[in-house]
């Protein structure tokens, strides 16, 4: 592989939809942005030649078979500087190239805002998500890296029931989203990593259900959010 | 016979013939129930009026029909949005279908490309599909 420093992250495991959308929304980013190094993480069965058509690399070896298997990705990138991309996002605007000229404040991640509005679960008694984590922007360094894996890690406590926390201030129904798992490592430990939100977070991140007043510029990336 | 009260008590009707309440026993079992008076004189109905009095009925119909109208409202919504994932969900897989298709997938014609991204209905990503495998396959045979 070509060493790039900075680059694009697709995760496509557990079912070949995510791949299909996945190619989707990169072909999208190759048309906007056809510069743009990107990288798969997929199922070792899914991989045919044609996928290196559109993926610069494309990485099967050890990749579990799970839901969240982007947590455990997310720290093998192979770039200084990642963007992840959530397999049902798609590319509308050339602006794309510009994102990596979002970071600011020395951030370890950048990251939208979620819309309690169109959100599933935002607010509960002991806090609130307030980060949208279909979309973000990471730098590779052992601080982020850290928080990376133990995202994975705590995941897959939470996930397994292993881990159990006071359903008073954090309800049950919490359980299967890896929003929640960041908030808590952000929240709660000392592995929490330095975040800001893009600025117009929107158009970095748009969700389908989002009103269409919460940008005045073009939409950058789509999101369809696609159920699973 | 076990102990039981009357709660909740509102008008069936805008006659104001029948009231439907709750029975709660003692036994914690509760009875929902539909009172009219009778010519010989129902005691249900007679207690009931002299418990809450025609305001407070009267009071309790309108509560009950706007919370009823407020549910009737947020099922539709839900059923609404319900409709609305469904086809936009129907949609997105249409265009990931298409872009499966080898001749969508490696063409360099960004422009029809992103038509059929934008493309709002099944139909309108059939015929831009359609139109992209047959100017590409043209190319191939002129090339």
């Amino acid at each position: 592989m070509e060493k790039a420093n900075k680059g694009f992250l697709y995760v496509a495991t557990v079912n070949k939809k995510f791949l299909a959308g996945a190619l989707y929304s990169a072909i999208s980013l190759k048309d906007y942005y056809p510069e743009a190094h990107i990288t798969l993480f997929t199922d070792k069965r899914w991989v045919t030649d044609d996928l290196y058509d559109i993926f610069d690399n494309v990485v099967y070896e050890d990749v579990p078979d799970n839901i969240r298997a982007k947590l455990w990705a997310l720290s093998k990138t192979p770039y200084k500087n990642t963007v992840y991309l959530d397999s049902d996002t798609e590319i509308q605007h050339e602006d794309i190239h510009l994102l990596f000229d979002q970071y600011k404040n020395n951030a370890d991640i950048m990251i939208t805002k979620i819309r309690p509005y169109s959100g599933k679960i935002s607010e509960f008694p002991g806090g609130n998500l307030t980060d949208h984590c279909g979309m973000f922007m990471y730098k590779k360094n052992k601080r982020t890296m850290a928080f990376m894996k133990e995202w994975y890690d705590l995941y897959l406590k939470q996930a397994s029931g292993e881990w159990q926390w006071d359903t008073d201030l954090y309800p049950e129904k919490l359980r299967p989203w890896d929003q929640w798992t960041y908030w808590w490592i952000q929240n709660k430990t000392d592995l929490k990593i330095k975040r800001e939100f893009l600025d117009d977070d929107a158009r970095w991140n748009f969700i389908n259900t989002y009103r269409e007043d919460e940008t005045d510029k073009p939409i950058v990336v789509y999101h369809h959010t696609i159920r699973t | 016979m076990t102990n039981r009260t009357i709660k909740h008590p509102f008008w069936a009707d805008e006659t104001k013939t029948k009231i439907v309440c709750q029975f709660h026993y003692d036994s914690g079992e509760v009875l929902e129930a539909s009172v009219m008076d009778t010519e010989d004189g129902n005691p249900d109905w007679a207690e009931i009026i002299e418990t809450f009095g025609m305001e407070e009925l009267d009071a309790a119909t309108e509560k009950f029909a706007s919370e009823r109208k407020r549910h009737k409202e947020i099922e539709e919504a839900q059923k609404k949005e319900a409709v609305e994932v469904d086809m936009a969900g129907a949609l997105f897989n249409a265009k990931l279908e298409a872009f499966e298709i080898e001749e969508v997938k490696s063409s360099k014609d960004r422009v029809l490309k992103s038509r059929i991204r934008k493309a709002k209905n099944i139909m309108e990503v059939m015929v831009l599909t359609s139109a992209l495998v047959t100017k590409e396959m043209n190319n191939g045979e002129s090339e």
